[in-house]
């Protein structure tokens, strides 16, 4: 299990030096397959890797998950926006207590600055919107021992 | 919503998410982040204006989607806050009932002493104020 997901990471990491202008479009089919893969595994088994709290896990997931996520969020493709936000979701949902910073800089840099740009598409505005809603949705208190 | 306030507004080190989370939705939901206007060159925005369509009404439209999504997100919060209140305040309850019970009881043991017990809700959440679990 470890090392698929890190062979998954992997692939996406390798093909992320591209900018969009450079993807053919089946490397857009098989980016978004593979972020697709991400969101079934975190959403399938994102409770028991975070339970299990495995540092390799927690190593895997920020050196490359998160690299991913904020590389996808970026482009301007809907799609792969979309399975970006997904994926973030699901690392605010199960990782938030090892992935504080992460999700700090994920959150504040890159999702709450496309809502303020200019420059992003209405598409990519009324996405995150949705995904704020969804954060907002759960009351849950997952609190992280800093005091 | 909540852990998000107590992991990072609570926290002196982290920039305070919750606060910025709500400032942007307010500016959306104000009008003051406007919709981007649709690019004036392009196949499609050509074809529109030699059709006569005006991009303007469809602007317009895309810019109150905006607005209603923020304030969705705005009422979810308040939302999921009362959620979590209402957890708050029903143990709160719980715990008013068994002190009172625990008055009673020890009032009819000793019955020479009468002890008044005046209901102050804002002792009792001094009380049990501390209920929060961490890990």
């Amino acid at each position: 299990m470890g090392l698929s997901v890190d062979g998954v990471f992997q692939g996406i990491h390798e093909s992320q030096d591209l900018t969009i202008d450079h993807i053919s479009s089946s490397g857009i089919k098989a980016r978004s397959l593979a972020l697709e893969l991400l969101v079934s595994i975190l959403s399938n088994y994102g409770y028991m890797l975070s339970s299990s709290n495995h540092q390799a896990m927690i190593l895997i997931s920020r050196q490359y998950l998160c690299i991913t996520v904020t590389k996808n969020a970026a482009l301007s493709h809907p799609q792969l926006f979309e399975l970006s936000i997904s994926n973030f979701l699901l690392i605010l949902r199960f990782f938030l207590p090892v992935l504080l910073l992460e999700v700090e800089v994920l959150l504040n840099s890159v999702f709450l600055h496309i809502l303020e740009m200019e420059n992003s598409s209405n598409h990519q505005k009324d996405v995150v919107l949705q995904g704020l809603q969804k954060i907002a949705d759960s009351p849950q208190v997952r609190i992280r021992n800093f005091i | 919503m909540v852990d998000l306030f107590i992991n990072y507004d609570c926290n002196v080190a982290t920039v305070s998410l919750f606060d910025r989370i709500l400032k942007v939705c307010v500016k959306i939901t104000q009008g003051k982040i406007v919709a981007q206007s649709r690019p004036t060159s392009g196949l499609i925005s050509m074809a529109a204006s030699v059709a006569g369509l005006d991009s303007r009404a469809e602007n317009l439209k895309i810019g109150q989607r905006l607005k209603y999504r923020a304030l969705c997100v705005l009422v979810s919060i308040v939302h999921s806050l009362l959620e979590w209140t209402k957890d708050y305040h029903s143990s709160n309850r719980k715990n008013e009932n068994l002190l009172l019970e625990a008055l009673e009881f020890s009032q009819d043991s000793i019955s020479d002493a009468p002890v008044t017990l005046v209901r102050n809700p804002l002792g009792l959440i001094k009380m049990t104020s501390v209920r929060i679990s961490c890990f």
